[in-house]
């Protein structure tokens, strides 16, 4: 009885993670953005090896969550999007590992 | 443990990413070379004080014609400049400490030509420092040869006599240069033939449209 409240316990997190950070090619976003101060979109796209519409969708969810802050510039009259991870975001994502760490080492 | 292991992998990868096009080799050997040709002072400090703030706006250059068009563009979160500074101090510290050590009991401390000789060493530790912290940021091998390159060239051009004292130092920036701009040259030339020059959907790539 004791030893199944305990792993119960250890599991509890896998229900209160962050989905919009789970899906693996946002992960690899925020991973990604997480070691750098910015990037622009054709950077991450060349990171992520994900198509243009697929970056883009995944993008939207993630400014959507505020997590990611998009800024679409001009350099030398040629337009940039620049992509950063908002403060919100890093604290999601070093919570999100926490939360992960927690669950793998209860196996 | 794991976890942290992988982010290691992902910094390293996005740095050796964004470096891939040998530019900073190149304009940090074309620099070096000015240098050693006296092109812009006879005195040192401005000799060295130019290219200095020459060289972050030349690769900042370059890197917009050539490398953002096509792999995009990524800033990395920069080193602070503190912790940049107290290291150079520290090095330049124990250089100076160990000379002085080295001249007090086999030379003349108080000889000014002496310590101006040994430059070479002194500008080989730091720029071994240099090397070696790239090294541990990009995981690449070639920055520790280049680190090793840098010392050793730094010690046998502080040992060898010269006519002038300066002599030295001058072909320290010589050599360092004529290593870095054919490695560089070489760089960029596999990395313009991996990435062709972008055509419109890459440019669009770049905004997402």
């Amino acid at each position: 009885m004791a030893k199944q409240e305990i792993d119960r316990e250890n599991l509890q997190p896998l229900t209160e993670i962050d989905r919009v950070i789970h899906e693996p090619a946002r992960l690899l976003l925020v991973a990604t953005l997480s070691v750098v101060e910015s990037a622009d979109f054709l950077f991450l796209m060349n990171q992520t090896k994900l198509t243009r519409g697929n970056l883009s969708s995944h993008l939207s969810k993630l400014e959507a969550a505020g997590y990611v802050e998009i800024k679409k510039e001009f350099v030398e009259k040629i337009p940039r999007t620049l992509l950063r991870l908002t403060e919100e975001g890093r604290n999601a994502f070093l919570e999100y590992r926490q939360k992960m760490q927690q669950v793998l080492d209860s196996f | 443990m794991a976890q942290e292991i992988d982010f290691k992998n992902i910094e390293q990868n996005t740095f050796r990413q964004s470096q891939q096009d040998g530019l900073m080799e190149l304009v940090m050997g074309i620099c070096m070379l000015a240098i050693s040709t006296r092109m812009f002072s006879r005195f040192l400090i401005f000799m060295l004080a130019l290219p200095v703030f020459l060289f972050g706006p030349l690769l900042a250059l370059m890197r917009r014609r050539f490398t953002h068009p096509r792999i995009g563009y990524v800033k990395l979160i920069p080193d602070k400049p503190k912790s940049v500074i107290a290291g150079i101090l520290l090095v330049t510290l124990v250089v100076i400490a160990v000379m002085a050590v080295v001249f007090f009991f086999f030379g003349n401390i108080r000889d000014f030509n002496l310590w101006l000789r040994w430059c070479p060493f002194w500008g080989g530790t730091i720029l071994a420092g240099m090397f070696s912290s790239l090294a541990s940021k990009s995981g690449a091998i070639r920055y520790y040869i280049f680190a090793g390159w840098s010392l050793l060239s730094g010690i046998v051009l502080s040992v060898l006599d010269f006519e002038t004292v300066e002599t030295g130092t001058l072909l320290y920036f010589a050599v360092m240069g004529s290593l870095l701009i054919p490695f560089g040259l070489v760089q960029f030339a596999i990395f313009l033939r991996k990435y062709p020059k972008p055509g419109q959907e890459v440019l669009d790539g770049q905004t997402g449209n």
